[in-house]
């Protein structure tokens, strides 16, 4: 069977995404160019160079805020936005990942890189205009701006490859971004609040179910005595968890049974009324 | 559910920005002081890892053409013709033969970079007009470079100065392709865009003619310091 899908990001935020990286790449890849002597010994053209890296710049924020307009993309920017005491927790934390904390849509790295790379960029820009424009302004400013541009850059630079760093380590992660959705356990795993959220908001939508939400939708519905007696806040969120877990264990039989991936009957189950 | 949670993200891009604009306000002070430490540091750097810190100190290549002009040494000629009386041409052979000027100074680009006590050597410009004669209706240098489309210009009265050199060598040594040899052009008193890389041709003209540069803006007497809206200690 297919596992669960669940849908992560809208058109409209894979196309801010895939705008702002071709444009951020272009600007990188001609900084490199007018920056480092080898490179530039290579490539020469200087005044044509400048050009595209100026224009390249100044359309930078300009997928953002066309993304803006799309109710999506907003929603993914306010989230961005807030930090959560789960991603204070997430901070803090040196086992952060396998910590089981309510992780929203945006891990606190992730949001951090978004607030620190939009903060970087409009630093860019706006001494990137002072040395593009400003030849005629007081020597001081250019000066100052230069040198802000300069290392900007390079902290910027280290952002970039950082978040290409950890997309290269994450297939799901980069799917999601590429196609819009990801496995449900992933998310479930990575992106727990999110997850839960998500499949507590489909439930009770059966019409128009895909297989795996049906699927999930049934094991919901279908509680096992001591899940009964529990009771639950989001029965579809737990459903779906479980058959990701589930799904892990068949696909791992032969796991040792101290782990998360240990095999026992419902019979064997704790009680949660003792 | 946008709601939950604090506006962390804005309060970081608002600090990023206000660290950004902190460092514009104090940013002469700051890359003054850095420039300090690499001064002092970057001689002794054999890693060269110091070619890697932002707003390092040094040279950075400009060319407003594809790849590096390249000529032979062995073959190249250097001639100063037009508004003269005696067109001559001169070998790197036969420019070495005559009297030579060694001189040492800042290089500073009208772009902000400078480098601290750059020895230039060749011919003095004026040597080489004395030779040629210029005529009575000569009253501006054209430099042209092999590059195919680099050209700069001096006033006539410019050129005779002596800190004008034709330059065959730098620190010492022939100057590479890359730092435009084998025989460029070092304008001392002026900013960097003056001092023609890759030289071919002198030619006297009836009046100066904006360079390639100049056609984009920048300062046809382009004295470091005096010009182009900067105010950079002359070299």
């Amino acid at each position: 069977m297919t596992p669960p899908e669940l849908v992560r990001f809208a058109p409209s935020s894979r196309a801010v995404h895939r705008a702002t990286a071709v444009l951020g790449i272009v600007c990188l890849v001609t900084a490199a160019a007018l920056y480092l002597e080898p490179l530039a010994e290579l490539v020469g053209r200087r005044n044509l160079v400048v050009d595209l890296h100026v224009w390249s710049g100044l359309a930078l924020p300009a997928p953002a805020l066309l993304g803006a307009l799309a109710r999506a993309t907003r929603a993914d920017f306010g989230l961005l936005n807030r930090f959560t005491p789960a991603d204070r927790e997430w901070l803090r934390r040196r086992d952060r990942r396998r910590a089981g904390l309510p992780v929203g849509k945006f891990n606190a790295g992730q949001k951090l890189n978004a607030a620190l790379s939009a903060g970087g960029g409009l630093v860019l820009l706006g001494t990137g205009i002072v040395m593009a424009y400003g030849r005629r302004w007081p020597l001081d400013l250019r000066i100052g701006a230069t040198f802000v541009h300069d290392w900007t850059a390079a902290a910027f630079l280290l952002l970039v490859l950082g978040h290409l760093w950890f997309a290269s380590h994450d297939e799901d992660a980069r799917r999601g971004m590429r196609t819009g959705s990801v496995p449900a356990g992933w998310a479930l795993q990575q992106h727990p609040a999110w997850a839960r959220g998500l499949l507590a908001a489909g439930s009770g939508e059966a019409a128009g179910m895909n297989p795996d939400q049906e699927r999930v939708h049934h094991r919901a519905n279908d509680l096992l005595p001591e899940e009964r007696a529990a009771g639950s806040d989001d029965p579809e969120g737990e459903a779906a968890a479980i058959l990701a877990d589930s799904d892990e264990r068949e696909d791992h039989p032969g796991a040792a049974p101290d782990t998360v991936l240990e095999r026992r009957t419902s019979a064997e189950a704790t009680d949660p009324l003792d | 559910m946008g709601d939950e949670g604090r506006p962390v993200g804005r309060r970081v891009v608002l600090g990023v920005l206000g660290l950004g604009a902190l460092g514009v306000a104090f940013g002469r002070q700051l890359s003054d002081a850095e420039q300090r430490v690499l001064g002092v540091v970057g001689p002794r750097d054999f890693t060269g890892l110091t070619q890697l810190i932002p707003a390092g100190a040094g040279f950075r290549f400009y060319s407003v053409t594809g790849s590096i002009p390249r000529r032979d040494a062995a073959t190249l000629t250097v001639t100063v013709g037009g508004l003269v009386e005696r067109p001559r041409t001169w070998t790197l052979a036969q420019l070495a033969a005559l009297p030579q000027s060694t001189q040492q100074r800042d290089f500073q680009c009208v772009t902000g970079w400078r480098v601290p006590s750059v020895q230039w050597s060749g011919v003095a410009l004026p040597d080489l007009l004395d030779l040629a004669r210029p005529r009575p209706d000569a009253t501006a240098v054209r430099f042209t470079s092999f590059d195919g489309s680099y050209g700069e210009s001096l006033t006539l009265e410019q050129a005779r100065r002596r800190d004008v050199l034709v330059a065959t060598a730098l620190q010492g040594k022939p100057i590479s392709a890359a730092h435009g040899g084998p025989v460029r052009m070092a304008v001392l008193p002026m900013y960097g865009y003056k001092s023609l890389k890759w030289l071919d041709r002198i030619e006297l003209t009836a009046e100066v003619e904006p360079g390639y540069w100049e056609r984009r803006g920048y300062d046809v007497d382009g004295w470091v310091g005096r010009s182009n809206g900067r105010g950079d200690d002359p070299t």
